[in-house]
């Protein structure tokens, strides 16, 4: 006698809390009744429920066990009417004083009386859910908002999206200023998920801002793609702030020939924020500089995970994280170049250096090359160590007091991550966020 | 007055000063000669507070107050400045943004309100001047890249900005060519006043050439052993140091 016997992965509960939480949601998201956004949103939740919540035995989340950190979902936000937001408050003046054209998206959903980007000269915007509402517009948006393969949090990103910003600059349009994408929490007990999808047209030049603020415990999940086209150039910063919020960001970046992408990350603590990206080479000469930095105390838990693929030849990739980590404190530094056969003459660097405040503080490092060309050059480095006390003894020998010096120290030691930043306001922003942080001990 | 009285200090509990006795009046510039590891730059740091020089006995007070009972940062507030041998490349850090955090905290200390930025800038600009030091050097990171001769023309600025009372010189030739020399050593010797004590610690005379001493000490494991005007700095060129017990160097 044989017994036939179909095995199914079950879905453990910490999977089992988002398949309800679509249960629950999946009549009120937008586009509920619009047949190509819901098989678009249950092929993403396919996706995520194979693929299930990440944990330390999956080599991307070795040091990030979500399955661990995360022990709760929250009810998902954005699906009533807007919820109050103060940007001023939210991200402070100094980050809302940077002229820009704005585009704020507050509890989960576009808030045009915040916004100034609407019209804006050379930039097509539309929020993602004005363009979920009919068959006709969700298949023509949809079939250019692809789910990349093995992405848990771009598929909970995609089945839970209430919104997100789909940005076009239009071919050789030279932003005059920065596009700013504030994202606020609004509600401290809610999930947000939004998908942005944002395209720079051949020759194009354009700075982002992307500010993400958390409240209290909220949870905030995100998926962006980034299409930088042929000699267009792209600066990009991105800002997570928060005490106790959780922020799961991915981002794919594809670059055309002697495109150049530069993006500046800094997150500000929170008690878990993982962004993880890819830079995709997909022609010859082109470069990306990729600069991060790390502020975190208490039981914060930062991750920064990048995948640089030299799938093109002549391209340069250069990668600098900065973490500062004080009491329990982790950060996670995991850059993955991979170097694909014909890419010669790839020229890729990274370095991660992290200050430790603290003896409990913990800086994982992970520089992985992955290399099928032989004329390419290549190097990783790493280093973990404390304040130096030569360099703050001639501070104090000079006047200083401790306090004032070790702040100086750090700063100048984060500010290594946010110096290739242009925008003085941006600059100045960064760091007073800085400083804050700094005098908040 | 700096007085010094018995000092025993250590270092990794190594005895580097066995008994040290000086005293220095304002208004005057005593040298402290000696061979390599007498403890002269010891006694640099001892008096300035740097971590990891343990004083297990004596005293030592600037004009009455008790410098060991003092964190580095007060003793620097109280006057006293240490014109490092080498001093530190800071990353990050512009000079401007440094001189400035440095002297907020001692007018800070003495209750007075911050400088403003112009009055800043005017000081920096004259005092740089007269030391050949570009404000544009000065934009950069703290003397991060810079010549052996300009970090210590560095320092001297530092000092003229920060008007010290008590000014500790430690090895200021060391590295420096001819030019270097007269260039800072001018910039001391403008720094001299009636209210200003001054203590050269250098291996050799050829900084006293620019820099008059009124007396010259010679130490030696860990103790001043003779004391004396101008003229022991030239008998100590001819003589060298070997008949205080210390290796020709």
């Amino acid at each position: 006698m044989t017994i036939h016997q179909t095995i199914t992965a079950a879905a453990t509960p910490a999977e089992q809390r988002f398949l309800d939480l679509y249960a629950s949601v999946c009549d009120r998201l937008p586009g509920a009744g619009v047949p190509a956004v819901r098989a678009w949103r249950e092929e993403a939740l396919d996706a995520f429920a194979a693929l299930g919540v990440p944990h330390r035995r999956v080599e991307a989340w070795k040091y990030t066990d979500l399955r661990a950190l995360m022990t709760a979902v929250h009810p998902l936000g954005g699906l009533d009417a807007g919820a109050r937001a103060d940007v001023d408050a939210s991200i402070g003046r100094a980050l809302a004083n940077i002229d820009s054209y704005r585009a704020v998206f507050a509890g989960g959903k576009f808030r045009p009386d915040l916004s100034t980007i609407q019209g804006a000269p050379g930039i097509s915007f539309t929020p993602l859910c004005a363009k979920l509402k009919s068959e006709a517009d969700a298949a023509a948006t949809l079939a250019a908002l692809s789910l990349p393969k093995g992405d848990v949090v771009a598929a909970l990103s995609t089945a839970f999206a209430t919104s997100g910003a789909l940005i076009s600059i239009a071919p050789g349009k030279k932003l005059d200023k920065p596009i700013h994408l504030i994202v606020i929490a609004s509600c401290e007990a809610n999930a947000y998920a939004l998908r942005h999808a944002i395209k720079l047209g051949d020759g194009a030049e354009a700075s982002i801002i992307e500010t993400h603020v958390g409240a209290g415990a909220s949870q905030a999940w995100s998926y962006t793609a980034l299409d930088i086209g042929k000699g267009a150039a792209l600066k990009h910063a991105r800002l997570t702030q928060s005490a106790a919020a959780l922020h799961l960001a991915s981002a794919k970046v594809t670059l055309g020939e002697r495109a150049v992408y530069e993006p500046t990350h800094a997150a500000i603590g929170g008690a878990l924020t993982r962004s993880e990206g890819t830079i995709h080479f997909t022609g010859p000469n082109a470069r990306a500089t990729y600069n991060a930095a790390i502020l975190a105390r208490g039981h914060s838990h930062v991750d920064f995970t990048l995948v640089v693929d030299h799938a093109a030849p002549h391209c340069e990739s250069r990668e600098l994280v900065k973490a500062v980590l004080d009491d329990r404190a982790k950060g996670v530094f995991q850059g993955k170049v991979a170097v694909q056969r014909g890419a010669q003459k790839t020229d890729g660097k990274q370095m991660a250096n992290a200050l430790l405040l603290s003896n409990d503080a913990e800086f994982d490092s992970k520089p992985e090359l992955e290399i099928f060309a032989d004329d390419v050059v290549c190097g990783h480095g790493a280093t973990a160590g404390q304040l130096d006390e030569d360099l703050m003894f001639y501070l104090r020998a000079r006047g200083i007091p401790e306090a004032q010096a070790r702040a100086l120290l750090i700063a100048a030691f984060v500010g290594a991550a946010l110096d290739t930043i242009d925008n003085e306001g941006l600059h100045t922003a960064l760091d007073e966020k800085v400083a804050a942080w700094l005098a908040a001990k | 007055m700096l007085e010094i009285k018995d000092l025993r200090a250590e270092v990794d509990g190594k005895e580097i000063l066995k008994g040290f006795n000086l005293t220095v009046p304002k208004g005057e510039v005593h040298a402290i000669m000696g061979p390599n590891g007498s403890g002269k730059s010891t006694l640099s740091y001892v008096l300035s507070g740097k971590d990891g020089y343990e004083v297990t006995g004596g005293s030592a007070t600037w004009n009455g107050q008790d410098l060991f009972a003092m964190s580095p940062e007060e003793r620097a507030q109280a006057g006293v400045f240490l014109a490092f041998q080498y001093p530190m490349e800071i990353p990050g850090v512009a000079s401007l943004t440094f001189l400035r955090a440095a002297m907020n905290a001692h007018r800070k200390a003495r209750g007075e309100a911050e400088i403003s930025i112009p009055d800043f800038m005017r000081a920096v600009k004259t005092e740089a001047e007269k030391l050949s030091i570009s404000m544009e050097m000065l934009k950069r990171p703290l003397n991060v890249g810079f010549s052996g001769g300009e970090k210590k023309r560095n320092e001297v600025l530092q000092m003229a900005l920060l008007k010290p009372t008590l000014c500790l010189l430690d090895e200021m030739d060391s590295g420096l060519d001819i030019d270097a020399i007269r260039i800072a050593a001018e910039g001391v010797n403008r720094l001299r006043s009636p209210d200003t004590a001054m203590i050269v610690i250098t291996h050799y005379q050829r900084l006293l050439n620019y820099i008059t001493p009124d007396v010259v000490h010679v130490m030696a494991r860990g103790q001043v052993l003779r004391s004396g005007g101008k003229e022991l700095a030239v008998e100590l060129e001819e003589s060298g140091y070997a008949s205080y017990g210390a290796e020709a160097a």
